[in-house]
Formats: C-alpha cells, sequence, structure tokens
C-alpha cells in the first residue's frame, strides 16, 4: 500500500535491488516458462539434481550461474531480477499462472526501515553493514532450505515435500483464493447489502459488470470515478465480481450479487487524503452500506498509537451496524523486517487483514500485530498472486498486497449479512474471526486464522 | 508567521446531532472549515499550526488530528 520510495531518502545499491530474486513456480510450469519468466536460458541455470547427495553452496553456484533452479521445489534463486520483476504475471486466457510467489525485486535498504527513527544517514560503513545482513541473511535461508531438503534422511523426504507444495493453486475457473476462503461453496451472493469499496474507482464499462449497477462518486478533485489506475477495479472485482465472469472462465469475486458502492477516494496516481477517504466513509454511511473496503493506509512507527479520528468514526460505524475492514499493511520484508499494522488498520473499531499465501504462510510483505491496543492483525486472507479484474483493455490482472486480502473479507462479510441481515457489525465481526481457519502461524500475524465464507 | 495546515475532527457521540455547534465553536476558534461530514460526524478544515491542540478541548471534539495522505505504489509494482 505504501509507497516505498516515501519512506526512504537514498538507495543502497544501484537500482534499489537485493541482487537476488526467489521465485516459486507452479507444479505445471515448464522449462520454457521458466525462462522465459526468470531471463535466464537453460544452459545459463544451474540445477540442484546436477548436485546429487553434495552440498549445495547457493553464493558459490551464483557466482558461476545467473541463476539456481531448486528441482525439488521449482523454486529458483536469480541474481538481478527477472525480466518481469517490474510487471505483474500475467494470465492469459484460462492458462494457469507459471508463478506462485515472487520474492521482492525491489529492495531499497533504508534505514528508516530497519530503525524507527529517520537517521542522518552518513556513507559508508552503516549503511553496507545493514544491508550486507540482510543479503547474509536471505543466503543463508535459501543454504538453510536446501540443507533441510536434501540432507534429510528419506523418511522426512515427503513431509519437506508437502512444504514445498501449494495448498491450493488457480484454476481454469477458480482463484486460489476463492477455493482457500470457500467462497465457491456457498449459496450467498450478497444480494441485498451494499458494500462500499473506497479506492482509486473502477472501470465503469468493465464487461464484467455489465449490466449491474455501480453507485459511484469521486472525492478527488479534477478526477472522474473512472478509474484510471487498477487498484479500486482490482479490489471490486474480488470483493464482488461476478460468479460467471464476461471474458475469462476463472471466477474471481466472492460476493457476485452484492450492491456496489465505488468511491473514488484515491487518484489515478494512487494518492488520498484523510479528508477524502472520511469523506468516502460517510457517503458510505449515508447510502447505508453495511461493509467499507479500505485497501489503503500509511506505515506506522512502532509506538505509534492509533488515529483517533479514524477510531471515533470507525467505532460509531460499527455501533450503527457498519463494518469497517482495511489492509494491515505491506511494509514487511520477512523474515529480516517486520512492520506494524498500518493506520488506519491498527484502530480498534477497524478489522485489519492480513496477507497469506497459497502455502497458507504469511505473506513476506504482511505486516504484524504492533502489540498496542487495536494494533492486531484481526484475521487474514488470500493476498498473493491475486487475480481479479482490471480497467480495460487489459481486463484482468494478478497482483499481490493486503490491498487483495482486505477485499476477501468485505465480500465474505456481505455473505454473512445476507444470510443474517439484522447481524449487528460486532457479531459480524466476531462471526467472521470464530469461524476463520486456524493457521499454523503465529497469531500476531493472522489474527484470527483464514476467513471463510457463509 | 503562522503556518494552516490542513485537519481532521471527529464529534463526539453526544455532539452528532449538533454538529453546527461544533462547526461554531471550531469556526470562533480559528479554523476555516472546509467539509461537515454528518453520518460520519466529521469535519475536515483548516488552522494556524499552533492552534491544532487546543481543538481537542473543545467541547464536542472527540478528536483532532492534522490531516494525513495516503500513496499506493504504482500499478505495475509488485506488491500493492
Amino acid at each position: 500500500m505504501a509507497d516505498e520510495s516515501q519512506l526512504t531518502d537514498f538507495e543502497v545499491h544501484d537500482g534499489g535491488t537485493t541482487g537476488r530474486t526467489l521465485v516459486v513456480f507452479a507444479e505445471e510450469a515448464t522449462p520454457e516458462t521458466v525462462a522465459r519468466v526468470t531471463g535466464v536460458a537453460p544452459s545459463q541455470m544451474a540445477h540442484s539434481s546436477d548436485f546429487g547427495i553434495e552440498a549445495m553452496n547457493v553464493e558459490e553456484m551464483l557466482e558461476q550461474s545467473r541463476a539456481v533452479y531448486f528441482d525439488e521445489l521449482k523454486a529458483a534463486v536469480i541474481e538481478g531480477a527477472p525480466p518481469m520483476a517490474a510487471a505483474t504475471i500475467e494470465v492469459r486466457g484460462t492458462s494457469e499462472p507459471s508463478v506462485l510467489a515472487m520474492e521482492p525485486e525491489h529492495y531499497v535498504f533504508a534505514l528508516e526501515q530497519l530503525e524507527p527513527v529517520r537517521p542522518v544517514v552518513a556513507p559508508g560503513a552503516t549503511k553496507v553493514e545493514s544491508s550486507r545482513d540482510y543479503v547474509r541473511g536471505f543466503r543463508d535461508a535459501a543454504s538453510s532450505l536446501y540443507d533441510q531438503l536434501f540432507e534429510a534422511p528419506e523418511a522426512e523426504a515427503e513431509e519437506i515435500e508437502a512444504l514445498a507444495t501449494p495448498r491450493w493453486a488457480d484454476t481454469a475457473t477458480l482463484t486460489w483464493g476463492l477455493a482457500a476462503t470457500r467462497a465457491d461453496r456457498s449459496v450467498f451472493t450478497g444480494r441485498g447489502v451494499r458494500v462500499a469499496v473506497l479506492d482509486t474507482g473502477v472501470d465503469l464499462a468493465h464487461p464484467d459488470f455489465s449490466g449491474r449497477p455501480i453507485v459511484s462518486t469521486s472525492f478527488i478533485a479534477g478526477e472522474p470515478v473512472q478509474d484510471g489506475n487498477g487498484h479500486g477495479t482490482h479490489c471490486i472485482g474480488t470483493a464482488m465480481g461476478p460468479k460467471l465472469p464476461n471474458r475469462t472462465r476463472r471466477r474471481y469475486g466472492v460476493a457476485g450479487e452484492a450492491s456496489i458502492f465505488a468511491g473514488k477516494v484515491l487518484s489515478n496516481a494512487g494518492s488520498g487524503t484523510d479528508g477524502g477517504i472520511l469523506a468516502g466513509i460517510d457517503w458510505a454511511l449515508r447510502n447505508g452500506c453495511r461493509v467499507i473496503s479500505m485497501s489503503l493506509g500509511a506505515p506506522t512507527r512502532p509506538g505509534e498509537p492509533f488515529s483517533p479520528v479514524y477510531e471515533a468514526i470507525a467505532r460509531r460505524a460499527l455501533d450503527r451496524g457498519t463494518l469497517i475492514v482495511a489492509a494491515a499493511g505491506n511494509e514487511s520484508r520477512r523474515p529480516s523486517v517486520i512492520r506494524p499494522v498500518a493506520r488506519p488498520a491498527n484502530c480498534p473499531s477497524i478489522m485489519a487483514v492480513g496477507a497469506i499465501d497459497a502455502f497458507a504462510k504469511v505473506a513476506f510483505f504482511s505486516c504484524r500485530s504492533s502489540g498496542l491496543a487495536g494494533g492486531e492483525v484481526d484475521i487474514s486472507a488470500p493476498g498473493v498472486a491475486v487475480f481479479s479484474s482490471w480497467p480495460r483493455p487489459r481486463l484482468y490482472n494478478t497482483i499481490s498486497g493486503t490491498s487483495m486480502a482486505t477485499p476477501h473479507v468485505a465480500g465474505i462479510a456481505a455473505l454473512y449479512l445476507q444470510r443474517t441481515p439484522a447481524l449487528t457489525a460486532r457479531d459480524l465481526w466476531t462471526a467472521l474471526q470464530r469461524n476463520a481457519v486456524p493457521l499454523a502461524a503465529p497469531r500476531v500475524d493472522v489474527g484470527a486464522g483464514l476467513v471463510q465464507s457463509a | 508567521m503562522s503556518r494552516q495546515v490542513r485537519v481532521t475532527i471527529a464529534v463526539t457521540d453526544d455532539h452528532i446531532d449538533r454538529m453546527t455547534a461544533v462547526v461554531e465553536r471550531l469556526r470562533s476558534a480559528g479554523v476555516s472549515i472546509e467539509q461537515t461530514l454528518d453520518a460520519a460526524g466529521a469535519i475536515i478544515g483548516s488552522v494556524d499550526e499552533a492552534t491544532v491542540d487546543e481543538l481537542a478541548h473543545i467541547t464536542g471534539v472527540a478528536g483532532v488530528e492534522r490531516e494525513g495522505q495516503v500513496q499506493l505504489p504504482p500499478p505495475d509494482s509488485l506488491i500493492h
């Protein structure tokens, strides 16, 4: 959610890269796909299977080859960024995505991300040590993973293989996120429930929404609600996309019959102000929206208290029957950097949503409970490689973020409200948490667990 | 030389139905009112930097903050 460049005064490495990228491929990925995605020809790729039972020194291998491919893991460590690094993973027609996960290609080693106070930075040792520590940690993690896989006795092989297999995957007809939250099994559609998505607006003429009423308004001076960014269309798609989309067979939306209220509180360039966001909340409340989805926020510093203004408004909304869900934030770079829940998700009366991946693990970017009142991650939802709608002409896109996890919860909340219209917002909150599936991850990272549909 | 800052203000529950009274008190304190959000119970405006902290003491004000910003990463970013 937050633009990283806002957090930094400088970049340590040229182009802000770590020098490494880790890519995890789907089971079906062919060698051609691996070569295309990584930008590394097969002849330049070292394979773990070349080493048999010998221990592998990843760092040494990367000095000789441009990339190392772990055959058992179907994952690659690449020197440098793959050609698709700055692009999202495309999914065309009924083909399955080739990439399940990708470690961040952009890495800005700003001290600000590692220390609570913006430092006066002098060039030299301090910066280098922080960068080196991180890259060392990454190397150690990759080597350790290899050791576990190939050094382990046969009896453990199956268990380790399981670690390398995603629990869910996109199919031709359903996203992994809908499968994981069981949205496809629900008899509910969100019919009769008004859900507001406060974001960059929506592509009003997207074929998947033709014939479906959308109430929309813009709070951005000089910009119509028509989505010139993509983020808003993607979030609305996840929350409320149709059961039978128009140009893909893959269903990606939770509450296909919910009433769509699209409030543009973020400009096409992705910026917004509290004033605009609060105006959006006010509009949603005036229009009887029972759920407000906010895939937005700003980073918080450890120890920073929540906004008294957002809290007062959100608590009042809860009292009056409206649940506000917001993204927990993407500032973490696990395992080295773990940041607290963003604002305003860190308000006690706002449900903070963390992101998990298809391995049921916390997404590497997902923020953690701050330890302060209100700063908990309350629940988690699919947020890595999420396929959803995108403005024309592209129509669809697969992106990651706690921004993608949040509308899963919003759509599911609509299912609950359709089932029990008289449910109070507080009881809705409790029900979402109680029905969540616990995960093998700390509560501070995933809250009550993986949200489940009604 | 005074500096104007934009502020967001939440109104107390007992003043939701009489926001105009709170608006008047804020005006008297020097706030230039931009928006009154009746359903949310919030007021957006701008005021002298030096006055911000005093506003919290005004009857009917539940909270005051300097307005914050949010920024999404570019659409082609890896993480959103």
